[in-house]
């Protein structure tokens, strides 16, 4: 860089020599750049040229003065170096703060001076952001605001009278700092928890701004101002000294640093201007000019912002640590803190705030993962973070643990992740003292990982804590994805499979495939019982499943959801896909979770519940309930005066009450009415059979109306008289109240007729089904009389899919609910509810839907005492014989009943 | 030049988009959006549970084309689009003054 000589003082010839001096210093610094300089270094070039440049000119616009008012001004005026400037780390465009400190007789002579310098400034092509005030004006301002006071910390004397500065400085310190060290603290926090919102609440999003998004250069000068506030000194290799930063944190910070400023460097040279987000284009121009490679699966540019990433965690963490140990506590607010605090288990100490180890116990935690994932249990548990300092000790211990998971180990970190309310907090914490790796290794992988295209908003790791921290949320939510959440029995598995849904990410294979293995594998370290490992597996491997059928598929059709929940299998899967689909979109980024999106998910999620559970999922179906339950009383008391509800109403009205929620919705309020006058009119050994036409669905509904005592088995024996009578059944509801009354009702189609079915027909239906449920006809004779002689042609069926039988033990309290998906041919339905009944089960609820020649059936049982089935030995039973009674079914035994 | 906005069903986009690849006319603008046509208010009973359907999740795709392509273009959206059901959407075009490339400065026919 050349020094030009004296300014001259033809204003246009000066004005270019100022221009040229500034691009000269911005020149030589790229010239250092490209160099192959730090970024340290290239900004300390750029500060020291910058301020020489500026005391030159105000010398120069000094000289110019007659003499005595020069001597008057250079003992009246400071000219001061603050904020970014202060610290002499300039990039090339940044800002210029300076701030003129004038003694109050000189304002009017100092003002002139100042002005014709700010305009060379400018002129010349600095940008400048300045001041001129007295010393009051600038501690009342520093009082009020907070960037003020800020900037001050970093102030530096430029040019003119040190007694003016140092006045400044030691008010300064006196007056703003020393006498309320909280206050400054506190305000610098929140002045920096509003930039960090501003700028993006994540670390790790994908367009970085380097200064002002969190883990940017502003979460180093918020650790410099608190470092000042508590040790009076802002420097890092200061702070060290002082013992209130460790050897390794100031190597890191400062490596930190320097890579971060590289970078900034580097996007102000490229844009010609103060540009400091990192997009995405200027992510590839950097990776393409430092020859960064790719890995297999990993993009260079991948690499490239996993390299900053790691850097800018660190400045955020050890910032954010540094802040929470030396942020100074109040005398109310310790005392409050040592009221609300008690302990646990005489181990740990847990306050409103957090959650400690009692001193004499804290080698013993940290002595192995058990004591860890106890700590972590137990802030779980209370629902509190754990303390800034023990999370310090946790990760300086984390690598001396051996790798092992014992059961003890396992269990724990299963009941963790049973918890919620705070478990994204406890997971974020074990993630970065890395007990989260020593639990699943696979989680070291995904560490700053990037995903570089459109969608994503945040690194991997960042993307999963972020969906955890979702599906919790969804505990509060009142609408559909609250409820499902709730429902989930084994919030441990579906908290588990979010965590893990993303791990494949970064290798060459498919990441859902990766993921199912990573998945397996997790099963297995954790010591999971086989029926979660394979949720858990599913749940992985299948994470998209859900957002593509919503998506991009029919949600209207009737195949396809049949398909869908084919291999969703269960009530309790389908909600746990539910809401970890809605999770991961809210993940992805913010607004990415649409209106649009979620009316078409939960529609899908709607749709394959009816399917799977015989009852729709919509939220507001206590109040829908009781407006059905209204009107039905209103038809019944039809007629009778309004005022005094009589004897029989009441009666009515405790028979409706316990009418269950899947009847109420799916009958009829007319045909309601009908059932409860018979309810109540029912004399023992009554078998009440009834048979309506239907013209609009060409079908017939027949309905039993009996109590338990007088029937056994008569959901199979219904079936069995109407397959014998070659009745096709479309669909089935049966319902049983809590005091014994069974409601059954099929819609059957009658292929023996043609349009409305005569009444005598009808009736010889009717009346055999009376003849079979009192006993007085077997069933079997039935089909022996029915039986029509002919060729029976065994049908290929229409879809090549195996059958199946999903049996979930968890979706509902009090029953046990059997899925199956197979072929439907005459007597299945009959074959089924026969074996159903042979395996000593009774059925409570059925729901049978057929579609082309795929059928779900959906059964809820219990066993015979009214319980659910316990045990998997007799889960496993129950499938395998209805498994086996499907597989002879389809091989043999439908030649029984074709016709 | 033509503006095409056509309304289709969500899941019918990636098909619309391959169609219109496949006939050569290449870059498309696609959104998110929800309306109602001629079906407001339709309900929908879907093994006893009753839907009343309001705005419904659609996808527009924007395309623009010179006058000569319009024809093409339209004949693809609409094969591609099609379902013959209720719902299947809608195809709207209008005349379009001016496109300019912002890169270039480059304007009318040859900006699209």
């Amino acid at each position: 860089m050349s020094q030009p000589a004296h300014l001259t003082n033809d204003p246009a010839s000066r004005l270019k020599e100022c221009r040229a001096e500034v691009v000269a210093i911005r020149t030589h610094a790229q010239a250092l750049f490209v160099g192959g300089a730090t970024g340290i270094q290239v900004a300390a070039a750029i500060s020291e040229a910058t301020e020489e440049f500026v005391k030159r000119v105000f010398q120069e616009t000094v000289d110019r003065l007659p003499d005595d008012r020069r001597t008057f001004v250079a003992k009246n005026v400071a000219v001061i170096a603050v904020g970014g400037t202060g610290r002499g780390e300039l990039c090339p465009y940044s800002d210029v703060d300076l701030l003129f400190l004038v003694r109050p007789v000189a304002m009017q002579v100092a003002g002139d001076c100042v002005s014709q310098a700010v305009r060379d400034y400018w002129d010349a092509g600095l940008r400048l952001g300045h001041a001129v005030r007295d010393v009051a004006d600038t501690l009342n301002l520093a009082r009020q605001e907070i960037d003020v006071a800020t900037a001050l910390v970093e102030a530096r004397l430029l040019w003119g009278d040190r007694g003016l500065f140092d006045q400044l400085l030691t008010e300064f310190k006196r007056k703003i700092i020393r006498s309320r060290v909280a206050a400054f603290i506190d305000d610098c926090v929140a002045a920096r928890e509003k930039e960090r919102t501003e700028f993006g609440s994540a670390v790790k999003q994908l367009e970085p701004d380097v200064k002002r998004s969190p883990g940017g250069l502003r979460d180093l000068h918020l650790l410099r101002w608190v470092g000042f506030a508590r040790f009076a000194t802002a420097d890092i290799e200061s702070l060290r000294l002082k013992g209130a930063l460790s050897r390794d944190e100031a190597r890191i910070l400062l490596s930190a640093y320097d890579y971060i400023k590289h970078v900034r460097v580097d996007l102000h040279f490229a844009a010609g201007r103060c540009q400091d987000v990192l997009v995405r284009d200027e992510q590839l121009r950097i990776t393409d000019e430092r020859h960064i490679e790719g890995t297999i699966g990993q993009r260079p540019v991948e690499r490239f912002m996993q390299t900053y990433f790691r850097h800018s965690t660190a400045i955020a963490e050890l910032s954010e640590r540094f802040i929470t140990l030396h942020r100074p506590r109040s005398l109310f607010a310790s005392l409050f803190r040592s009221l609300t605090t008690h302990r646990s288990d005489g181990v740990y100490l847990v306050g409103n705030d957090g959650i400690d180890v009692v001193p004499r116990h804290r080698d013993e935690v940290l002595s192995g993962l058990e004591g860890i994932l106890k700590f972590y249990r137990t802030a779980a548990l209370y629902q509190v973070a754990p303390s800034a300092e023990f999370a310090e000790r946790i990760r300086e211990a984390a690598p001396k643990l051996d790798g092992d998971v014992s059961a003890e180990a396992a269990q724990l970190f299963r009941d963790i992740l049973n918890c919620h309310g705070n478990l994204g907090l406890i997971l974020r914490s074990m993630f970065r003292t890395g007990v989260l790796e020593i639990v699943i290794p696979p989680m070291a992988h995904v560490r700053c990982l990037l995903q570089f295209n459109q969608y994503h908003s945040y690194t991997v790791d960042e993307h999963t804590l972020r969906a955890i921290e979702a599906i919790e949320g969804f505990d509060r939510d009142p609408g559909l994805l609250g409820e499902a959440y709730r429902a989930v029995r084994k919030k441990c598995v579906l908290h588990l499979a979010l965590l893990l849904h993303d791990l494949g990410k970064g290798y060459d294979e498919d990441h859902s495939f990766v993921g199912r293995a990573i998945a397996n594998r997790t099963a297995d370290r954790l010591r999971m019982r086989d029926e979660d490992r394979e949720t858990l597996s599913f749940l992985v491997h299948r994470h998209l499943a859900m957002a593509h059928q919503a998506f991009r598929r029919d949600t209207s059709e009737y195949e396809e959801i049949l398909d869908f929940s084919r291999e969703v299998g269960s009530a309790e899967r389908l909600r746990m896909l539910f809401v970890l689909t809605a999770a991961d979109v809210m993940a992805v980024g913010p607004g990415v979770w649409t209106q649009w999106k979620s009316q078409l998910v939960f529609e899908l999620y709607d749709r394959t519940m009816i399917l799977l559970s015989g009852q729709d999922a919509a939220v507001d179906q206590a109040r829908r309930l009781d407006k059905i339950r209204r009107k039905v009383m209103q038809i019944v008391s039809e007629g009778s005066p309004p005022s005094r509800e009589t004897a029989e109403a009441a009666q009515l009205r405790n028979l409706l009450d316990k009418l269950p929620a899947h009847y109420l919705s799916t009958t009829a309020p007319e045909r309601i009415a009908f059932d409860l006058r018979a309810m109540l009119q029912y004399r023992p050994g009554q078998i009440q059979v009834e048979g309506y036409f239907d013209a609009s669905t060409q079908t017939v509904e027949y309905r039993i109306i009996t109590h338990e005592n007088d029937v056994s088995g008569c959901f199979h024996k219904a079936t069995g008289v109407l397959t014998a009578h070659r009745l096709e059944i479309a669909s089935a509801q049966i319902c049983t109240t809590p005091d014994g009354f069974v409601i059954d009702s099929f819609h059957v189609h009658d292929g023996d007729f043609a349009g409305e079915i005569p009444a005598q027909r009808i009736e010889e239906v009717a009346s055999a089904m009376k003849d079979t449920l009192s006993g007085r006809v077997h069933v079997e004779e039935l089909f022996h009389r029915h039986r029509r002689f002919g060729a029976s042609r065994k049908l290929q069926p229409l879809s090549n899919l195996p059958a199946s039988v999903v049996i979930d033990n968890n979706s509902s309290e009090r029953f046990t609910v059997i899925d199956v998906f197979s072929h439907d041919r005459p007597g299945l339905l009959y074959t089924l509810s026969r074996k159903i009944f042979e395996l000593e089960l009774s059925v409570v609820l059925a729901k049978i839907a057929t579609h082309l020649d795929q059928v779900v059936d959906v059964f809820y049982v219990t066993e015979r005492a009214g319980r659910k089935l316990d045990g998997p030995d007799r889960l496993k039973v129950v499938q395998s014989t209805l498994l086996t009674t499907l597989d002879e079914f389809e091989s043999s035994e439908w030649q029984r009943f074709a016709s | 030049m033509k503006k095409i906005e056509a309304i289709v069903r969500h899941f019918k986009l990636e098909d619309v988009k391959n169609a219109l690849n496949q006939a050569g006319l290449q870059g498309m603008t696609a959104s998110e959006v929800r309306g109602f046509g001629r079906q407001r208010g339709h309900k929908e009973t879907y093994r006893g549970a009753e839907y009343t359907v309001d705005f419904l999740p659609k996808v527009k795709i924007e395309v623009v084309v010179s006058d000569e392509q319009l024809q093409t273009a339209v004949d693809t959206i609409v094969n591609a689009a099609r379902t013959g059901k209720i719902g299947d959407g809608k195809i709207f075009v209008s005349q379009l003054a001016e496109v300019i490339r912002i890169r270039t400065g480059e304007t009318g026919a040859s900006a699209i």
